[in-house]
Formats: C-alpha cells, sequence, structure tokens
C-alpha cells in the first residue's frame, strides 16, 4: 500500500529525528558521527507516494525498500537504521571518492 | 581529485561528446541545455539525458550531468541523478526536470551551509562543485559585456 507524504514524514522526524530543513522543499537532515550527513525531500503534493518515487526516497536513505518497509511499519527502529546505515548503506557513500 | 563510478558522466566528457554539444570556453553557456546522446556513440556507456549550464542565475552545472526520467505508476515523472542522489517529480517530463532543478540547487545550498561543520560535506561539496559552480566562468563577463 502506498504511503502519504505526511506519514513518511512522521517517520523520519519521529522514528529517525530527522531535522527539518525548510527551501522550496522540506527537507530532512541526520548527521551521524564519521559520516556524511544523509539527506531526504519529501514532494510537496499530499497524494500517495507510488513506487519509482519511494525507490527515490529510500536511496536518500541509503537504505532498500525491505528496509525502509520497515522503518515505515515500525519493524524497525533508530538504532537499527544506524548500524544499517554505518555497515550496508545502499547505496554506499563511497559512490564518489575524493 | 579522483573520481570513481561515474564513468557515464566523467569518461563521456574525456572520450566523445560530439562536437555540436561540446562546451569551448569561447562560446556563452546555454541556459539549461538538456540534451540526449545515442547509445551507439559510446560503445558500452549507458548514456541518457544530460543537463548543464545555468540552473539559476548565479549556479552553473558546467559539467553535463548524467539525469533519468522515469515515469511512475500514476503518470507523473521523475527525474533524478545516480551520482546526488537528487530527484524531481512533475505531472509532465518539464515539470519534473523543473522540480529536479530547484531541489538540485537547494541541495547545493544546503551542504555547501553543512560543509563548514561536517568535513564529510566538504568531501560531498567538492565533488558537488566538479559538477556545479556558484559564480560564472572565468571570461564570461567579458562575453556578456562583448555581446552587450
Amino acid at each position: 500500500m502506498p504511503y502519504k507524504p505526511i506519514e513518511i514524514e512522521k517517520m523520519l522526524t519521529g522514528k529517525l529525528k530527522m531535522l527539518s530543513e525548510n527551501a522550496d522543499h522540506t527537507w530532512f537532515k541526520l548527521e551521524l558521527d564519521g559520516l556524511q550527513s544523509i539527506r531526504t525531500k519529501l514532494p510537496n503534493h499530499k497524494d500517495d507516494i507510488r513506487d519509482k518515487l519511494e525507490s527515490r526516497i529510500h536511496k536518500q536513505l541509503r537504505v532498500r525498500k525491505p528496509f525502509f518497509r520497515e522503518l515505515m511499519n515500525c519493524t524497525k527502529h533508530r538504532l537499527y537504521y544506524e548500524i544499517q546505515i554505518r555497515d550496508n548503506p545502499y547505496p554506499p557513500f563511497s559512490v564518489l571518492i575524493v | 581529485m579522483s573520481f570513481s563510478l561515474a564513468p557515464t558522466v566523467a569518461d563521456s566528457n574525456v572520450v566523445s561528446f560530439p562536437k555540436a554539444i561540446r562546451w569551448m570556453p569561447h562560446q556563452s553557456i546555454p541556459t539549461h541545455h538538456i540534451f540526449s546522446i545515442q547509445p551507439h556513440l559510446f560503445g558500452e556507456i549507458k548514456a541518457d539525458l544530460f543537463i548543464f549550464g545555468e540552473i539559476q542565475a548565479d549556479l552553473f552545472i558546467i559539467q553535463p550531468l548524467q539525469v533519468n526520467i522515469e515515469q511512475d505508476e500514476d503518470g507523473t515523472y521523475i527525474v533524478s541523478d545516480d551520482l546526488f542522489l537528487v530527484y524531481g517529480n512533475g505531472d509532465n517530463k518539464s515539470d519534473a526536470m523543473g522540480d529536479y532543478t530547484i531541489s538540485l540547487v537547494e541541495f547545493y545550498q544546503l551542504i555547501e551551509k553543512n560543509a563548514a561543520v561536517n568535513p564529510f560535506d566538504q568531501k560531498l561539496l567538492a565533488n558537488l562543485q566538479f559538477y556545479i559552480k556558484p559564480k560564472p566562468l572565468k571570461g564570461f563577463d567579458a562575453i556578456q559585456t562583448d555581446r552587450d
């Protein structure tokens, strides 16, 4: 079942404790020690978020779809997310190497 | 600075952009120019759409940035890149591209702001600035003045 932007926003700010940054879009930022900051944004509309759009959001969060769904469905908590991001981010942070 | 896993953009730029779309220093920068390249031009390299030029009054894409355009289940479009993971969406391709460029500008500004306090974001900003520059290129003002 597709999620609404407000449901994802609740997960980002409530469960993951991401901070919102306002521009034309609302962005959400999470800073973890020793990692590049993680940023995602939500669309401005209030309609259902379909599959491909959802995939852009979980990519920005550096997790795969099943993990994202577990975050949304309350079976994964912030600690698991942090472990996942440190151990196995997807896509990895090393896509660009300086 | 060295890049890896960016073969589609970095290598294609070095290898063989057709003359018609290669930017030369004596030319003015096209405004928000989008072009497509036939895959056969690059052999194994998968090439779709590239975007470069002015995306905001004081912000330019100086290195062609590859973007993907997809249609979602509800008929809306999504434009995204695989390097910085920025996306834009809209009811049609044009709206999605517009939303993407706004999002890219916002992303750049947020990273630029955060780079002062996060060394990892400094590296990301350096990577972003390989593609995006905040000021006109050297000589661009002179070109504008000449034209005026």
